[in-house]
C-alpha cells in the first residue's frame, strides 16, 4: 500500500512540471497554431536562467519563490521577443516551415546557452529546507515534491481562472476556435499573439526553474522535454489545458510505476499509451478536430516529371558517380556515398511529404532501423551483407506499417509531433538497451568485404531505390496518393481508400529511409544512437525543404548540396547557431524552397 | 446623396482565381443596400474583402475619410465596420454573455456605445440564454447572437452574408423588423441575399454582381418595378 501511494505521489510531483511546460505550449498552440518546437528549449532557459538567480539569492523559501517567479518573468520576456522577432513573420507560412523556423530556434538557444552557461550540468545546492522529507504511509517523500504536486493544479485551476474570468481570458478562447472571426471583431491580434506567447515561455520556463532541485540546468533538457510535452499535447488534446493536466498526471503516474516494473521500457510504455489514446480518441483526451485552416498555401504542390535539363543534369550527375573512385581520394569516396545515401533518405521522406501529404519530423527512426537492423542482423546472426541490406528495409518497413497504422490518419501538425516522439522513442532504446545496442559506443566493425566494391554497391542500390521510388510516384497508386491529399474528400467519394493508399506510402518511405540507413551503417562499419537523432530527422526536412517539394529532383539536389553544406558548417565551434540561423533565414526568405523561389524568378 | 463607403477599380480572389475584377460600389449612409447576384457571383468575397479578411490585389476603398484597402481586419473593424458572416461563425467554446464580450469595444469618438443590457433588450431571447453555451442555442438565436456580438463594436456599418439563410420565416420577420430598428438608428448596411423577396422587404437600394462586375445599380423600388432585370441578372 505505501509503495503504491509513494509512487503515486512520484508520478503526480512528476506530472507537475510536465503540466506547466504542455500548458504552455498547448496555449500557445490554440491561439497562434504554431507548433513551438523551441518550448523544451525555453523550458531549458528557465533551468539556468533559474540557476543563476537562485544561486545568487539567499537560500530560504521566501526568496526561493521570489527568485522562481523572476525566472517565469525572464523567459516570459525571452518568448515575447521570439514572437515578435521571428514568430509574427511566420503566421502565414506553411506548418513544416513553422516547425522548422522553430527548430532553427531550438539550435541558436542550444548554442547561446552553451556559450553563455558552458558544458556542465548545473545542480543547485540544496538548502536544508529542501532536503526535507515528511513521513507519509511510513516512508519518506520529499517536502519539495509535495509542494510541486500543489502547484500542478494551482496553475491549472489559475489558468482556468484567467481564461474564464478575465476578457483576455476570453479573447484566447475566442482566438483559439476562430481568430480570422475575432480579428474582424476588432481585437489587435498581435497585441494577443504576443500576450499569449509571453505565458506560454513563462510556464515553460517555471516548469524548468522548479524541476531544478530535483535535477540540474543541463543542456539536454531541451530535447528531453520537448518530446514529452508533445506525447502529453497529443494525448490530452492540442488547445486544451484540462486535457494536458490529465495527461501529465496519466504519463507522470505511469512513468513512477513503469520505472519499478519495467524498467528502461518507460519510453515504450508512454508510447504504448499514446496509441492506446489515439486509436479511442484520435484527436486526444479532451481534444477536437480543429480542421484544417490553411490548405490552400499546400494545395499548389504539383508534381512534375523531369524535363531534358534535368534528365541531362542527373546523366551527368551519375556518370561523375560512376567515376568517383578514379577521381577523388578516400576522404571524397566518404562524401561522395554520404551523399548518395542522403540521396535516398531524402527521396524516401519526400515520398511521404510531398504525394503522400504526410509531414514528418522523426523520419531518421526508419534510417536508424535499417542502420540497427543491418547492424544487428551482421553482428549478432552473422548476416551476410546481402541479406543484411534485404533484411533491413524489411524491418523498418515493418515499423513503419505498425506506427502508421496508427497515425497515418491524422493530420498534419499531429502527425510531425507524433513522428518525432516515435523517433525519440527509436533514439531512447538505441541509448538505454545498452545489452543489445551498445548503448552510446554503438554497433562497432560492421565493414563489408570489399570496400571499393561496396561504393557500387551503394550506388547501385541509391539510385535504384530512387528510379523505383520515382516509378511508383508516377504510377496510378502516385496519382491517387496525390489525390487524396488535395482533395480528401472527393478522392474517397471516387473510391479512394485514402487510409489505406497512406499507410502504403508511409511503409514504402518507411522501408526506403531503413535500406539508407542499411548502406550508412556498411560505408561507415557501425551505427551509433546519433543516425536517430532529431537533427537527423531535421537534416533530411533541410534537404526535402532546401531543394523544394513540388518535385523528386528537390529532394536529390537538396541531399548533395546540403551534405557539401553541412561539412563546411560541422568545421567550426557553434555549428548548430550558424545551421539554426540558415534554417531560420531559409523559412524567412525562401518560403517556398529554392526550387520554388528559382521558379517564380523565371 | 452621401455615401458612407466607396469602392472602386477593387479586385481580390483566391489563388490563381479572380473573384473580384475591379469592382466599383457605393453604399448610401443610413441606407440598407442589397448585395444580389446569383451564387458565385462574389458577393461574400466582395463583403471578407471590404472587412479585410481577404486582402485586395488592387483598388481603392474609402470609408468614412479612410482609406481602407490593405488595412488588417481588427484596424478596419476599430473604424467602424462590423462583420457578420454567412456562416454565423459563434464561438461555440463560449457562452453567449462571452460572444458579445468579444465583440465589446467602446466606441472611438468617446460617445456612449451598446450596454450588454440594451442589446438584451433588443434580443430578449439571448437574455434568456446569457450563460448557456453558444452551441446549445438555436440556429435563429445563433444568428441574432452573430448581429449582437457585432453591434457591441458599435459599428456605423454593417455588412451582413446572407442572414437569412436556414431560418425560419417566423425568424426572419422578427430580423427584418430589428435590422430596420438599426437603420433607423443611423447603422449603414450591406446586406448580401440570394433571396429577393426578403431583400425587397428590408433593402432601399440593390446592387447587382455578376461574374465580378457591378452590373446594376439602383433604388430596391426600381428593381421591383423591373421584373425583367431581376429575371436577367438574377435568373429568378
Amino acid at each position: 500500500m505505501s509503495f503504491f501511494l509513494t509512487q503515486t505521489l512520484t508520478g503526480l510531483a512528476s506530472a507537475s512540471s510536465l503540466f506547466l511546460v504542455a500548458a504552455g505550449l498547448t496555449v500557445i498552440f490554440g491561439v497562434t497554431r504554431v507548433v513551438n518546437f523551441a518550448h523544451g528549449s525555453l523550458c531549458m532557459l528557465g533551468a539556468f536562467i533559474g540557476w543563476s538567480i537562485l544561486t545568487r539569492l539567499p537560500r530560504d523559501p521566501a526568496w526561493f519563490a521570489l527568485g522562481v517567479l523572476a525566472t517565469a518573468a525572464a523567459t516570459a520576456l525571452i518568448g515575447a521577443a521570439l514572437e515578435i522577432g521571428l514568430l509574427r513573420r511566420i503566421y502565414r507560412a506553411p506548418e513544416l516551415f513553422q516547425l522548422l523556423a522553430t527548430f532553427g530556434v531550438v539550435l541558436v538557444l542550444a548554442d547561446a546557452t552553451l556559450w553563455l552557461w558552458g558544458p556542465n550540468d548545473l545542480p543547485l545546492p540544496r538548502p536544508p529546507w529542501l532536503r526535507q522529507f515528511v513521513m507519509i504511509a511510513g516512508s519518506r517523500f520529499p517536502l519539495f515534491d509535495l509542494v510541486l504536486i500543489a502547484i500542478g493544479p494551482l496553475v491549472l485551476g489559475g489558468l482556468l481562472l484567467v481564461f474564464h474570468r478575465t476578457r483576455w481570458g476570453v479573447l484566447v478562447r475566442a482566438a483559439t476556435q476562430d481568430r480570422d472571426m475575432v480579428a474582424a471583431l476588432g481585437v489587435d491580434q498581435r497585441l494577443l499573439f504576443t500576450s499569449v506567447f509571453a505565458l506560454g515561455a513563462g510556464l515553460a520556463g517555471l516548469g524548468g526553474v522548479l524541476a531544478l532541485p530535483a535535477g540540474s540546468a543541463n543542456l539536454q533538457i531541451d530535447l528531453a522535454v520537448i518530446t514529452e510535452a508533445f506525447v502529453i499535447v497529443v494525448v490530452g488534446g492540442l488547445g486544451s489545458i484540462g486535457g494536458a493536466y490529465l495527461a501529465a498526471v496519466l504519463i507522470g503516474v505511469l512513468q513512477a510505476f513503469g520505472v519499478v516494473v519495467l524498467p528502461g521500457a518507460t519510453l515504450v510504455l508512454v508510447f504504448v499509451v499514446m496509441a492506446v489514446v489515439l486509436v479511442v480518441r484520435p484527436y486526444g483526451l479532451l481534444g477536437r478536430d480543429r480542421g484544417q485552416s490553411r490548405t490552400d498555401a499546400e494545395a499548389v504542390i504539383l508534381q512534375r516529371p523531369a524535363g531534358p535539363w534535368q534528365i541531362t543534369a542527373a546523366g551527368i550527375g551519375l556518370a561523375l558517380f560512376l567515376a568517383a573512385p578514379l577521381l577523388v581520394g578516400p576522404f571524397g569516396m566518404a562524401i561522395a556515398t554520404e551523399m548518395l545515401v542522403a540521396m535516398l533518405f531524402a527521396a524516401s521522406l519526400h515520398v511521404m511529404m510531398g504525394p503522400g501529404g504526410m509531414p514528418s519530423f522523426g523520419h531518421a527512426a526508419w534510417f536508424g532501423i535499417g542502420a540497427y537492423g543491418a547492424a544487428l542482423l551482421a553482428q549478432n546472426l552473422a548476416t551476410p551483407m546481402p541479406l543484411a541490406l534485404a533484411g533491413a528495409p524489411i524491418l523498418a518497413g515493418l515499423a513503419a506499417f505498425a506506427v502508421g497504422a496508427f497515425i497515418v490518419r491524422l493530420s498534419g501538425v499531429y502527425l510531425a509531433m507524433l513522428t518525432l516522439a516515435f523517433a525519440q522513442i527509436v533514439w531512447a532504446v538505441a541509448v538505454q538497451f545498452v545489452g543489445l545496442t551498445g548503448g552510446d559506443n554503438g554497433v562497432l566493425g560492421v565493414w563489408p568485404a570489399d570496400p571499393r566494391g561496396f561504393y557500387y554497391v551503394a550506388l547501385a542500390l541509391c539510385v535504384g531505390g530512387v528510379l523505383v521510388l520515382r516509378r511508383i510516384m508516377f504510377s496510378p497508386f502516385g496519382f491517387a496518393l496525390r489525390a487524396g491529399r488535395d482533395a480528401p474528400a472527393r478522392a474517397a467519394a471516387s473510391g479512394i481508400d485514402m487510409t489505406a493508399h497512406r499507410l502504403a506510402a508511409f511503409t514504402l518511405s518507411g522501408a526506403a529511409a531503413g535500406l539508407a540507413g542499411a548502406i550508412f551503417t556498411y560505408s561507415k562499419g557501425s551505427a551509433f544512437p546519433t543516425y536517430i537523432s532529431v537533427s537527423h530527422s531535421v537534416d533530411a526536412l533541410i534537404m526535402v525543404l532546401l531543394g523544394g517539394i513540388g518535385s523528386l529532383a528537390g529532394p536529390i539536389i537538396g541531399a548533395i548540396a546540403y551534405t557539401g553544406l553541412f561539412d563546411l558548417l560541422l568545421a567550426s565551434d557553434f555549428w548548430r547557431a550558424r545551421l539554426g540561423a540558415v534554417i531560420i533565414a531559409l523559412v524567412l526568405f525562401f518560403p517556398a524552397g529554392l526550387a520554388g523561389w528559382a521558379e517564380r524568378r523565371r | 446623396m452621401t455615401y458612407l463607403l466607396e469602392a472602386s477599380g477593387l479586385s481580390a480572389g483566391y489563388g490563381r482565381a479572380t473573384i473580384l475584377d475591379g469592382i466599383a460600389c457605393a453604399l448610401p449612409a443610413g441606407a440598407i443596400t442589397a448585395l444580389l447576384g446569383r451564387n458565385g457571383a462574389g458577393k461574400s468575397t466582395l463583403i471578407k474583402t471590404l472587412i479585410g479578411l481577404l486582402p485586395p490585389r488592387a483598388g481603392a476603398i474609402r470609408f468614412a475619410g479612410h482609406e481602407i484597402a490593405g488595412l488588417p481586419p481588427w484596424r478596419i473593424a476599430r473604424l467602424g465596420i462590423g462583420y457578420v458572416p454567412e456562416e454565423r461563425r459563434i464561438f461555440t467554446d463560449l457562452t453567449v454573455a462571452e460572444n458579445l464580450m468579444v465583440g465589446a469595444r467602446a466606441p472611438d469618438d468617446g460617445q456612449p456605445g451598446w450596454t450588454t443590457a440594451q442589446i438584451f433588450a433588443l434580443f430578449p431571447n439571448l437574455a434568456e440564454r446569457a450563460h448557456a453555451s453558444a452551441r446549445q442555442i438555436s440556429g435563429g438565436e445563433q444568428q441574432m447572437l452573430a448581429i449582437a456580438r457585432t453591434l457591441m463594436g458599435n459599428p456605423r456599418l454593417l455588412l451582413l452574408d446572407e442572414p437569412s439563410e436556414g431560418l425560419a420565416p417566423v425568424i426572419v420577420d422578427e430580423m427584418i423588423a430589428m435590422l430596420a430598428r438599426l437603420r433607423d438608428g443611423g447603422i449603414t448596411m450591406l446586406v448580401a441575399e440570394q433571396n429577393l423577396a426578403f431583400a425587397g422587404r428590408l433593402a432601399d437600394h440593390a446592387l447587382i454582381i455578376e461574374t465580378g462586375q457591378v452590373t446594376w445599380t439602383g433604388t430596391m423600388a426600381a428593381l421591383q418595378a423591373a421584373p425583367e432585370i431581376a429575371a436577367l441578372r438574377l435568373g429568378v
